[in-house]
């Protein structure tokens, strides 16, 4: 299958669109492409994340959204068809981060902020690679954050919490993250 | 020549160093265009599995960077990162290279590769969990592949020509040790073939490999055919010397080439001059006598047809004027393998004078058989009156004879008496006389008789008639020392009544010369002497001069005086008559005063002689 994605042109002319189109005052509302992007790359992160034993052995590879949904089918379309290590991707709307125990990722909405540093606390054991695109994300414990650099949606890794959840980054991730923090920041 | 070899020997060492490198030059370009082709695609993968993430997270500048790490690659002309569909995510270019080449992979194809426009292009798809996520494009230059040919080509070259005249540098040594003595071998060959002359040598090599073994063994042989050459002169010599001692010519006929060869010792036989030639077999034919001449082909036909050598007598005519000379011939015939004859070689000398000589003699033969019958009648002519004249003399002898023995005694018993001494004793002397005269007349009428008479002959033991005339003899020998020495005597076919005289005539010589003897010994037996059996009776008499020996069985022949031993002279004249009668023959043995030992044969000795069995002791008769 061949996923058909715009040029970064293109990127820059929905981009403006969407700015132009939105309605939310806040300069960080995204626009709905940009979850487009955000939801392919979720997708991908599967490929370039190590994930320990008991994990890697699930017959599905589940992505989980906890909290207020951004993405729509739009997620459904960019897992469909999708596989990891040979595992079929799933999409999950979940509530509670108990429920996110089998997850391999977890996008955690922005709507889920000011309950972060729980939910976060309650995901301490789990092998779950969470994401999401709230700032300071990764400042907070996040392991993933998505930001927009120019016309183009890069992220940042936090890559002490990863590995303290026992997950492996590819290199190939770290080079095109615009920071990674490592140690105690 | 030698030439030859060393061009030979590096036109090979060429060909085979040429089509090596040559081998080894395509097999190097191929291998080195797989070479660029693989080491294309494993840039071609590096750069893709770095750029996955790069690809899928859209950092088109990550992946720029990636490219670029093909600088480290001078013959990389142009690369890039493309998406699925055709569009370039991120390229890299040092150069303008072909520009018109697309990365166009079908839907099946991982990769592909094709060389175009002097460049070698690359096309390898990037997978992200089995799924094709981008498409790696590389353009390289063929200038590496090339230089690198070029030097292989040069190394090839350098190889190729040091090998080369290597070869030939050392093909020249070779041609020292080796190729110099064949060279020389074949050259001194050549001179012999073309001089005859078998008396040349090679010259030995200086190794001892199997070169000189060659010349050595050529030079042996050469050795051998020169004896032999010898050894063929000598025998065509002595040949020609018995064949011109025997004036005996030579012939070939050669049938595959129909040709007739005559030696010069043959042309004299024929008459003709010598240096004549005599070519075809017809010409042959031609020299024969007219009258043989057919004869003489039939026979060769024959000859040359069948197994059996040829051989017979002809005439020809010859000399001045035409005289007939008879030659004689005989040929051999040579067979091919098949058996078909391909020559015949033969001999002929002139039997003539042989034949000549042959026919006086028959010629005299038979005169002399005419002669010899002519002879034979005359004498049994002759013989046979001197028979009848004896006969009748004796005969009418007789008469008269017993006239006077009659009247004599007559006068002797009647008269006797009134007679005085004186005429007495004249009386006695006409009675002895007439008495001898009429034993001698006997002995002459036995002789005749003998003569006359037939043998019938039959098996008769010698020992028994020796029996019976040993009775007549001992009363004969009445009043005398006599020992008889009786041995075995075989049984012989024989007139037993004629030889029972020849034993009684013998006996009664013995006992008449053993006279003189106190004791005498009488013998018979028999002895084998020179392979032929013969009876014999020996005494111990007075013997006689063999001086004489050949008188004594001649007619009236008296070896001794009258007033020594009384006899005829007929006997033994008879004795022999009745063995040769028999085919036998009588001799003596003697010496004067020792004794005599007269030795006969009869013919049937040796075929129905067998030993008898008794032996009779002598006796004594006192």
């Amino acid at each position: 299958m061949v996923t058909r994605r715009p040029t970064t042109r293109g990127w820059l002319a929905l981009v403006v669109l969407g700015t132009l189109a939105s309605s939310h005052a806040s300069a960080q509302a995204p626009s709905p492409t940009e979850y487009q992007v955000q939801a392919a790359y979720l997708s991908h992160f599967g490929s370039f994340v190590e994930w320990p034993a008991p994990r890697r052995s699930q017959s599905t590879f589940t992505l989980c959204v906890l909290g207020a949904d951004p993405f729509g089918p739009v997620l459904e379309s960019a897992v469909s068809d999708r596989t990891v290590d040979g595992r079929p991707m799933m999409a999950r709307r979940i509530s509670q981060p108990r429920d996110a125990e089998s997850c391999h990722i977890l996008f955690i909405s922005a709507s889920e902020e000011p309950r972060l540093d729980r939910i976060l606390g309650d995901l301490a054991d789990s092998s779950t690679l969470t994401v999401s695109n709230m700032p300071r994300f990764t400042v907070r414990g996040g392991m993933l954050q998505f930001v927009v650099v120019g016309n183009n949606v890069r992220f940042e890794i936090n890559e002490t919490r990863a590995l303290g959840a026992s997950l492996v980054l590819s290199s190939q991730l770290l080079r095109l993250a615009v920071a990674v923090r490592r140690g105690d920041d | 020549m030698s030439r030859t070899l060393t061009w030979a020997n590096v036109l090979v060492s060429g060909i085979a160093l040429f089509l090596a490198c040559a081998a080894f030059v395509v097999y190097s370009v191929v291998t080195f265009r797989d070479m660029v082709v693989r080491d294309l695609s494993v840039q071609a993968q590096i750069i893709g599995t770095n750029s996955i993430s790069a690809i899928v997270f859209d950092d088109a500048i990550a992946a720029g960077s990636t490219l670029s790490a093909l600088a480290a690659a001078p013959n990389v002309v142009t690369a890039g990162v493309y998406l699925p569909d055709g569009t370039a995510f991120a390229t890299y270019r040092t150069g303008p290279g072909d520009s018109a080449a697309t990365p166009g992979l079908r839907p099946d194809e991982d990769e592909r590769s094709w060389f175009d426009g002097g460049y070698v292009h690359l096309a390898r798809a990037v997978f992200l969990e089995g799924e094709p996520v981008a498409v790696v494009f590389i353009q390289s230059d063929l200038r590496q592949v090339n230089v690198l040919l070029i030097r292989y080509l040069m190394i090839a070259m350098a190889v190729l020509v040091g090998s080369l005249a290597a070869a030939l540098l050392i093909s020249s040594r070779f041609r020292r040790s080796v190729t110099g003595p064949i060279i020389g071998l074949a050259e001194t060959a050549q001179i012999i073939s073309r001089e005859k002359d078998y008396a040349v040598r090679a010259e030995p090599a200086e190794t001892e490999d199997e070169v000189a073994v060659l010349v050595r063994a050529f030079n042996e042989m050469l050795d051998h055919i020169q004896g032999r050459d010898e050894e063929l002169a000598e025998a065509r010599e002595r040949l020609d010397l018995s064949l011109r001692s025997a004036g005996i010519g030579t012939w070939h006929l050669d049938l595959v080439r129909a040709r007739f060869l005559m030696d010069d010792y043959s042309h004299p036989l024929f008459g003709l001059p010598p240096g004549t030639s005599v070519r075809r077999l017809e010409d042959f034919i031609g020299l024969v006598h007219p009258d043989d001449r057919e004869e003489t082909k039939r026979r060769l036909r024959d000859s040359l047809a069948g197994d059996a050598p040829f051989g017979m007598e002809f005439r020809v005519l010859r000399g001045e004027p035409n005289e007939a000379r008879i030659l004689s011939s005989r040929g051999k015939v040579y067979k091919n393998r098949e058996g078909a004859a391909v020559a015949m070689t033969g001999v002929c000398w002139d039997i003539t004078e042989l034949k000549r000589t042959e026919r006086a003699v028959r010629v005299l033969n038979e005169e002399l058989e005419h002669r010899v019958e002519a002879r034979t009648q005359e004498l049994e002519a002759a013989n046979n009156e001197l028979q009848a004249f004896t006969y009748s003399v004796a005969h009418d002898l007789r008469a008269p004879l017993r006239h006077i023995h009659g009247f004599s005694r007559m006068l002797m018993e009647e008269y006797g008496a009134e007679m005085d001494d004186g005429a007495r004793g004249y009386l006695e002397d006409i009675l002895q006389g007439t008495q001898r005269m009429g034993r001698l007349i006997d002995d002459l009428l036995a002789l005749g008789r003998v003569g006359r008479q037939d043998l019938s002959l039959q098996l008769t033991g010698l020992g028994s008639l020796v029996a019976e005339t040993l009775e007549s003899a001992r009363q004969e020998a009445q009043g005398r020392n006599i020992e008889w020495k009786i041995n075995d005597l075989p049984f012989v076919m024989c007139d037993p009544g004629l030889i029972r005289q020849v034993f009684t005539n013998l006996f009664s010589n013995s006992v008449k010369y053993t006279g003189p003897r106190k004791h005498a010994v009488i013998e018979v037996g028999q002895v084998t002497l020179d392979g032929e059996t013969a009876v014999y009776v020996r005494d111990n008499g007075v013997g006689f001069d063999m001086q004489y020996a050949s008188k004594l069985f001649g007619v009236f022949q008296r070896l001794h005086r009258r007033e020594d031993f009384e006899g005829t002279g007929v006997g033994l004249a008879t004795v022999q008559r009745i063995l040769l009668k028999h085919g036998g023959r009588i001799w003596a043995e003697a010496e004067l005063d020792k004794g005599a030992t007269f030795y006969f044969t009869l013919k049937g000795f040796g075929e129905d002689a067998r030993p008898v069995g008794e032996n009779e002791t002598s006796e004594v008769l006192s």
